[in-house]
């Protein structure tokens, strides 16, 4: 049997990964939202891993509610760069620095 | 008794904010509720005193509305009836009544026609406030409402600029005698932990021998209260050093001159002292302090009265004077005489300034009487008034001046204050010369009208004139048995032992008083005065060249008119730019304000760096700060 620890450091890595498409990313909202998603995906692979591991159905149930919100956050994401992309004609995450201090 | 007693006090200031509602609407509503407001509180307060000696009341004080009631201090508004607080709001009342009634005619022109009656309303209401006081603390709120009132009306003119520098020296000085009288206050309350009348008596007799040390040097405690309390009273009423602001204040109109000079203002100062006698009868250093200031006050001020010209000014020089015969009554602890000399002052001052408002209407406000002449034939009453009233003043026989008057002369010499008694006999020939003075520049000479056919005042104007006469010639006659012999005040105040010794022993009753008179210095005095009037300004027979230093010294009042003219506003203006250069614009304006603002600017230009636009940014210090409180929180267990 797999031990849990490997399970977890999946998931750390997965989170690791997506922390720095954040950070590193420095063109494209789009892959802005990628990583969004991965950082969901790794925490449901928590859920999932610890709720087996410790034999309670609830991380389990929890991962299709959080599925669901992370269905609509990602389309809320894409409707906002859509009307976004209308207004600068680009997705270039450079170019959105208008709260600049 | 305490109901109406309320009543006699609230009804001017219900008139008070009565007039303030209905603004300029009508004058004739104004003139009807002012009038009527001071209307009745006369009429309750002569009632009160009628209930008073007739069931023969005892003093009450009765707290009304209680402030604060805790371990450590006390404070209520409450009323004190006695027979001293009774007659005291009696002539008040009367005098204010009677003043106000002669405004309607007076001011009748006048654009602000109810300003006017709001002040005077509003004093009386604050005179009545500190007569009918049972503690210090609402002695002093009423203190200040006067002074405050009196800077209002003094400066009612607001467009004439000596009103205005008159009423900023009044409100000044006053405020030099409040320092006094709140140190004073302090004390009271430092020492007796009660700001009560009655309780503070009952403990100054106990606890009056300890000493308190003012830069080392000690004092006894009720000598410094007293003192300190005095320099109130000395500012208020007008007693040297502090006397100067009282000449000026006839830049107000003439009704509120009579209203300062006989009822309402000055007289607070030496009510107060009365009030408290029982703590100044225990003080014996400050009494006789204080028979020094009357005294000097009498003597000096009555002489500068002399070589004034304007008939407003000399009857104020004349008020500062006998004012200083109360002070001087009230430091040989002849409380009573202190008292009656000031009712019946307040009567025939009253009288003489409505007369010189009179004058002064008719010969379209000129106030010289160098130019003023010859009204004799034209203003009959006025004529016939002012003669009464100026006997009154001089202490002429059977008048209410000379039992007032002559009672603190004789008694003063009676109990052998010497040097006091002597300037107080000489101060008589200075008080019937300058009255001879306007009496007979103004009513006899040439005629001065040029229109031939000036008929009197308007009957408001003269009504008040006939009526004040009543008591100016006769209130001292018909209560001098009653009140010598401390049947009036009883009680109320302290040392009546003092004042009726001298009336079984000296006086013995009113008409021998009298009698006796004629055979005294004074009326030889007041004879010779008289005569030398009569020849040195009517008649001009002879010349007299005073001395040119004498003469400038006492134009120049001693030097105090430089003193407040140009000293105290050279050092005030160079103190008040030190403040506002070092203080205001240097301490606030750069130090707090302006720097405050310069250095927020400085640290929000360094934060603002931080704000990039930058997603990323943002996040990385959002992750990072969550794992710093993920790793603060292990480290925690």
């Amino acid at each position: 049997m797999i031990p849990i620890s490997y399970y977890l450091i999946l998931s750390t890595i997965i989170f690791a990964i997506s922390i720095a498409g954040i950070f590193i990313n420095r063109k494209n909202i789009l892959i802005l939202l990628m990583s969004l998603e991965l950082m969901f995906l790794s925490v449901n692979f928590n859920l999932i891993t610890l709720g087996n591991y410790l034999g309670d159905l609830t991380g389990q149930v929890f991962v299709f509610f959080v599925l669901t919100v992370v269905a609509a956050e990602s389309a809320i994401g894409l409707a906002l760069l859509i009307v976004l992309f209308r207004n600068k004609k680009s997705i270039d995450v450079d170019d959105l620095s208008e709260l600049k201090g | 008794m305490i109901y109406l007693a309320l009543i006699l006090l609230l009804a001017p200031l219900v008139g008070t904010l009565l007039l303030l509602y209905i603004q300029n609407r009508s004058k004739r509503l104004s003139v009807i509720i002012s009038n009527f407001s001071i209307l009745l509180s006369f009429f309750v307060s002569i009632y009160l005193l009628f209930l008073y000696f007739n069931y023969n009341y005892l003093p009450e004080t009765h707290d009304v509305l209680i402030f604060a009631d805790t371990k450590l201090y006390y404070l209520a508004f409450g009323l004190y009836i006695d027979s001293l607080s009774l007659m005291m709001s009696t002539v008040v009342t009367s005098v204010s009544f009677l003043v106000h009634y002669y405004s309607i005619s007076y001011m009748k022109n006048e654009s602000s026609f109810n300003r006017f009656f709001v002040y005077t309303n509003f004093f009386t209401f604050s005179m009545l406030l500190i007569v009918l006081s049972n503690n210090f603390f609402q002695l002093f709120i009423g203190w200040e409402l006067v002074g405050l009132s009196s800077y209002l009306l003094i400066g009612f003119w607001t467009k004439k600029e000596s009103a205005i520098k008159a009423n900023y020296k009044a409100f000044l000085v006053n405020r030099v005698g409040d320092i006094g009288l709140l140190l004073g206050l302090c004390l009271i309350f430092v020492n007796y932990s009660t700001t009560n009348y009655a309780e503070v008596f009952s403990l100054s007799n106990t606890i009056n021998n300890h000493d308190i040390e003012i830069f080392g040097t000690s004092f006894n405690m009720l000598s410094a209260i007293c003192l300190l309390l005095f320099v109130g009273a000395m500012a208020k009423s007008a007693q040297v050093p502090l006397h100067f602001w009282l000449p000026d204040s006839m830049e107000g109109p003439t009704p509120i001159s009579a209203l300062i000079h006989a009822a309402t203002m000055v007289t607070a100062g030496i009510y107060m002292v009365a009030r408290l006698s029982p703590m100044y009868a225990l003080a014996d250093d400050v009494s006789l302090f204080i028979l020094y200031i009357g005294t000097i006050t009498a003597f000096f001020l009555g002489l500068v009265a002399l070589v004034q010209n304007d008939i407003k000014r000399i009857i104020a020089y004349s008020t500062i004077s006998q004012l200083g015969y109360m002070t001087a009554a009230l430091g040989a602890s002849l409380y009573s005489l202190a008292i009656f000399h000031l009712m019946t002052h307040a009567f025939f001052k009253a009288l003489l300034f409505l007369c010189a408002g009179s004058i002064i209407v008719k010969c379209h406000h000129e106030q010289d009487i160098r130019n003023i002449g010859g009204l004799r034939k034209f203003m009959p009453i006025t004529y016939m008034a002012f003669l009464y009233a100026s006997l009154s003043l001089i202490g002429f026989p059977l008048t209410s001046g000379f039992y007032s008057k002559e009672g603190i002369i004789d008694a003063i010499g009676y109990y052998d204050y010497t040097i006091p008694y002597l300037m107080l006999l000489a101060s008589i020939f200075t008080t019937t010369l300058y009255t001879s003075k306007i009496f007979f520049k103004v009513f006899f000479g040439e005629c001065t009208l040029h229109d031939k056919n000036e008929k009197e005042n308007d009957k408001e104007m003269l009504i008040p004139l006939i009526i004040l006469t009543a008591p100016s010639v006769f209130l001292g006659l018909f209560i001098f048995d009653i009140l010598m012999s401390g049947e009036l005040f009883g009680s109320a105040l302290a040392s009546n032992a003092l004042v009726i010794d001298f009336y079984n022993n000296y006086v013995t009753n009113s008409l021998h008083f009298f009698l006796h008179s004629f055979l005294t210095v004074n009326f030889l005095i007041l004879v010779l005065a008289l005569i030398f009037g009569y020849y040195y300004y009517y008649k001009k027979s002879f010349n007299i060249s005073v001395p040119k230093f004498v003469s400038t010294m006492l134009e120049g009042e001693y030097g105090f008119n430089n003193l407040s003219s140009k000293y105290i506003p050279i050092f005030q203006n160079l103190f008040t730019k030190y403040l506002w250069k070092k203080i205001d614009i240097l301490t606030i304006d750069n130090g707090l304000i302006n720097n405050t603002s310069a250095i927020l600017d400085k640290i929000s230009n360094k934060v603002r760096k931080f704000h990039t636009g930058f997603i990323y940014h943002y996040s990385l210090t959002i992750i990072s700060a969550l794992i710093l409180l993920l790793l603060i929180v292990r480290m925690q267990y």
